[in-house]
């Protein structure tokens, strides 16, 4: 058995590293510039209740995820509605996402989910507690269990989003209609 | 230099890193990003240049569907692609892609195989612009400097059942050609291709093109002609009956150099005013049936196919949910049509096909498509004077088939996957019922995407395989000098198709896939030669029947690569067909065995393969920009080990059949092309076709009793075009 090993550990190497190119070489598929663009437009075109509207609007992100970096990026070259800036948290786990609603100081605005933790949105939900905080998921059919907003793509390729209005309303988080003509109802 | 994982690792850290040192940002760039309307934003981050090949589809459902979302195992080509690899016609572009390998049919003539199965008579549906082209008598397909490349402008390649929404000719395939139209380019342009071979002329093809759109209207008008040979080598051929008496032997190794014709006449007419569309194909292909020939070696008999292809189309948009098109499509052949040595005048025999379709599409809402629909079609087969002759074999004046179809399909797009339901039923007056359902599920993550595909389809007998059906039974005439009394009932065949596939976005400008498929046919209709011993003791060794039988069973599984890499400075398509018949049944026409006139007496030689078809198949086509306007081409084509039969020749008194065994070969081609000469208006180019001079020879797929035949030698051609006009597009 170990002379097998010997023998054939060269080639073996060579196909982990192989793989580990291929990983390398493997497209991400996803656009997350596009996605932070649609999260851009919503910090344009939602509007906050008085009370949890802030100096700053902040953008959490549960989880790690591509789009943090893009975001970041987005958050140092624009500003949301009323001038405001823009600030990325990033968020570890629910622990992490408790200890940030904690802070009144800075609330949470927009709290985006990446697929990797779609398991995690009911839970995320019930820490959010009817805050008045645009979820939006990144894998499609979550609006439809909760959250306000969720990626799609369409046949050709085109970024979309899912809406739930009743969530929305319930939040009195308020969208424009230019930008709801771009999604599609799901509740 | 030995491989220890301490060195991988410094490589690995250094490529790394040079990608990491290569990711610059460009502020401006970014922040002109973010002031776009999001309307339009692309959600994956493919190039430009790779979109074009996932972009959304109707040919597999009849919903617009992305590439990498339809229920089906699909490569398509582009326009791109063709132009810049030079192919002539759409052998040239076909032969390039997976599973597809092409092989003698009847008379000399070209015929398609799919996955190791041969697939030319009515397995394999041929659409032009949705018009359906095989043959209604046969249900045949011809290849060889027909459907010139200069009109295609895209081909979409489903390899893998389509008969749930086409019906009994898309058993194993289907062929989608989208063809230059005004919404591809308005103007006028002119175009003329000459080859030529080392001992004959290669292709002649001359073609002009005019198209122009006003508001929702459109009117395009397209002609394209032009002659060919199908070889400058030597092939065998048989005297003409009268002729065998007297000289002892059957035949002799003559030149095909002006002596196997294939000239093809398409003209198309294509008007459109809002909702409503026509459409206008005539089809004239002709070519030299190579098999007989005179004293001198030359092939007197010129099959020329006639075909009009006819549609009307309307268009309703109910409201923002709902669309109902009916159409009407009507089709006039004249399947035997031949001069000189057959003596077929034109109206001898003719066979239509009137149909009737009603379509409906539903959009539920953004996830859910339902469609479905209705369609009737009559084949009406005609001999003109059954007193003189009977070519259609139909022993009548005029026979009718009817042909009704339920057809539904639910295309459901669920956030975990993508599900297809669909169905079609078929009634026939002729062979009963065929049922062909499908079922699919598709799913894109991230960069990778997955398929699941179960489908059931069939292949309608056609007016041809019903005249010439035969169960084995047959009797002699009263002085026992012809066969007579032949009886035979054909039932439609079905297949059973389970397919899986796999794919991997590579960077932004890469795709690789790999599918299996599982393919088992039921009842297949096969087309051979037919003797036995009573049939040889009365008129001896070589007589026989041409005939058509449902046989037990067949198939093949298999799989398929294929990795696509474009960029702005050029392209590599490769893709690598394996296939094999495992444990399945074998058909005794089909498969590679000891020959024997009898089929009865044949002894199987090698299991894995079947008949013209190697296991082992695979392609290249690459090109490269050097300047926008400059393309080199190379494209290459790689043949396994194939078996056939041919006559062999020891000396100059004998001849016999022998299975042969083929060894494996290299088709090789290279295109020059130079693009917006003269103020942009000409394109030319120049390449070599078999560079290596392989002259592959082609070798039927079943018993037909056709000595092989071979291919072109090595071919120069010179491509041209010049767009006299332009109307604000681009070209």
């Amino acid at each position: 058995m170990k002379h097998c090993y010997a023998t054939y550990r060269p080639f073996l190497l060579c196909m982990i590293f192989l793989l580990l190119g291929l990983q390398q070489l493997m497209g991400q598929g996803i656009s997350y510039r596009a996605q932070s663009l649609y999260i851009y437009k919503f910090t344009r075109y939602v509007s906050w209740p008085s009370e949890s509207q802030g100096d700053t609007l902040v953008i959490g992100v549960f989880g790690s995820s591509p789009i943090e970096d893009e975001l970041k990026l987005m958050a140092s070259l624009k500003r949301a509605a009323g001038n405001r800036p823009i600030s990325i948290k990033p968020i570890e786990g629910l622990g992490g996402l408790s200890y940030h609603l904690q802070a009144p100081a800075q609330p949470l605005h927009i709290l985006y989910v990446p697929s990797s933790k779609s398991r995690q949105l009911t839970a995320i939900l019930q820490f959010l507690d009817q805050r008045p905080v645009l979820v939006v998921a990144e894998r499609g059919g979550l609006a439809r269990r909760g959250a306000c907003v969720n990626f799609m793509v369409t046949e050709d390729d085109i970024l979309r989003f899912e809406y739930n209005q009743s969530k929305l309303g319930e939040l009195q988080l308020r969208v424009g209609e230019e930008l709801l003509r771009l999604g599609f109802k799901v509740r | 230099m030995t491989f220890t994982p301490q060195r991988l690792l410094i490589v690995w850290i250094f490529f790394g890193m040079s990608s990491v040192s290569l990711a610059q940002v460009d502020t401006a760039k970014v922040k002109a990003y973010y002031e776009q309307a999001a309307d339009s934003l692309q959600a994956t981050d493919i190039a430009p240049e790779l979109k074009v090949l996932t972009q959304p589809t109707r040919v597999s459902t009849g919903t617009e569907l992305n590439l990498l979302n339809t229920p089906n195992v699909i490569t398509v080509v582009t326009r791109e692609e063709i132009s810049a690899s030079g192919a002539r016609d759409l052998l040239d572009v076909l032969r390039l892609m997976p599973g597809v390998t092409f092989a003698q049919d009847q008379d000399g003539s070209i015929g398609i195989g799919m996955r190791g199965n041969w697939a030319n008579e009515g397995k394999v549906l041929l659409l032009m612009d949705g018009q359906e082209l095989n043959d209604i008598y046969g249900a045949n397909l011809h290849f060889g400097n027909h459907y010139p490349a200069d009109m295609i402008e895209r081909v979409e390649l489903i390899r893998g059942p389509g008969s749930a929404l086409y019906g009994g000719f898309a058993e194993f395939g289907v062929i989608n050609l989208i063809t230059r139209g005004p919404e591809h380019f308005q103007g006028l342009t002119f175009g003329y291709n000459f080859g030529q071979m080392a001992g004959t002329k290669g292709i002649r093809q001359r073609n002009w093109y005019f198209g122009q759109k006003w508001g929702n209207s459109s009117f395009s008008f397209s002609s394209y002609a032009g002659s060919g040979m199908r070889s400058d080598q030597d092939h065998f051929g048989f005297y003409q009956n009268q002729q065998l008496d007297s000289l002892g032997r059957p035949g002799r190794l003559s030149s095909l150099a002006g002596n196997s014709r294939i000239n093809p006449r398409i003209n198309q007419l294509q008007m459109q005013w809002g909702n409503w569309s026509f459409r206008s194909i005539v089809d004239l292909y002709a070519y030299d049936d190579i098999r007989e020939m005179d004293l001198d070696g030359h092939r007197n008999s010129l099959v020329k196919l006639r075909r009009n292809y006819t549609e009307l189309k309307y268009v309703k948009e109910v409201n923002d949910k709902l669309q109902i098109v009916p159409r009407f499509n009507w089709v006039v052949q004249f399947p035997v049509e031949g001069e000189d040595a057959s003596g077929l005048g034109e109206d001898d025999a003719r066979i239509s096909r009137f149909r009737a379709n009603v379509s409906a599409l539903y959009q539920a809402d953004h996830r859910t498509d339902l469609s479905g629909g209705v369609e009737w079609f009559r084949d009406k087969a005609e001999n003109s004077d059954l007193d003189v002759r009977d070519p259609l074999f139909i022993q009548e004046e005029q026979v009718f088939y009817h042909n009704f179809a339920a057809f539904g399909q639910a295309v459901l797009k669920r956030p975990w996957a993508n599900v297809t339901l669909g169905a079609r039923l078929d009634a026939n007056t002729r062979y009963g019922a065929a049922f062909s359902p499908r079922l699919a599920a598709t799913r894109r993550l991230r960069a990778f995407h997955f398929k699941l595909m179960l489908s059931r389809a069939f292949r309608a007998p056609s007016v041809g395989n019903i005249a010439r059906a035969f169960d084995g039974t047959y009797s002699f005439n009263e002085d026992s000098s012809r066969i007579v009394g032949v009886m035979g009932d054909i039932q439609a065949e079905r297949t059973w198709v389970q397919e899986a596939e796999v794919g991997l976005q590579l960077g932004t400008h890469g795709l690789i896939t790999a599918n299996f498929f599982n393919i088992t046919s039921y009842d297949p209709i096969v087309f051979s030669f037919y003797s036995d011993e009573q049939i040889i003791q009365q008129f001896g060794e070589g007589a026989g029947l041409f005939v058509y039988q449902n046989a037990a069973r067949s198939g093949t599984q298999g799989f398929e690569l294929e990795a696509r890499y474009k960029h702005e400075k050029g392209f590599i398509n490769a893709n690598y067909s394996y296939y094999f018949v495992g444990n399945k049944d074998r058909i005794p026409a089909y498969q590679v065995a000891t020959f024997d006139f009898n089929p009865a007496l044949r002894q199987e030689v090698v299991s894995s393969q079947l008949l013209s078809f190697p296991s082992h198949r695979f392609n290249i086509n690459a090109t490269y920009y050097p300047v926008d306007d400059i393309s080199f081409n190379i494209s290459a084509s790689y043949l396994g080990k194939r078996y056939g039969y041919d006559l062999a020749l020891p000396n100059d008194l004998e001849e016999f059949w022998l299975l042969q065994e083929v060894n494996p070969s290299w088709l090789v081609q290279t295109f020059v092309r130079y693009d917006h000469l003269w103020n942009g208006h000409l394109k030319l180019g120049v390449g070599m076709y078999d560079i290596l001079n392989q002259r592959i020879r082609y070798y039927q797929a079943y018993q037909g009793l056709n000595t092989s035949l071979p291919g072109p030698s090595r071919e120069v051609v010179i491509k041209a075009s010049w767009d006299l006009m332009r109307f604000g597009t681009k070209p």
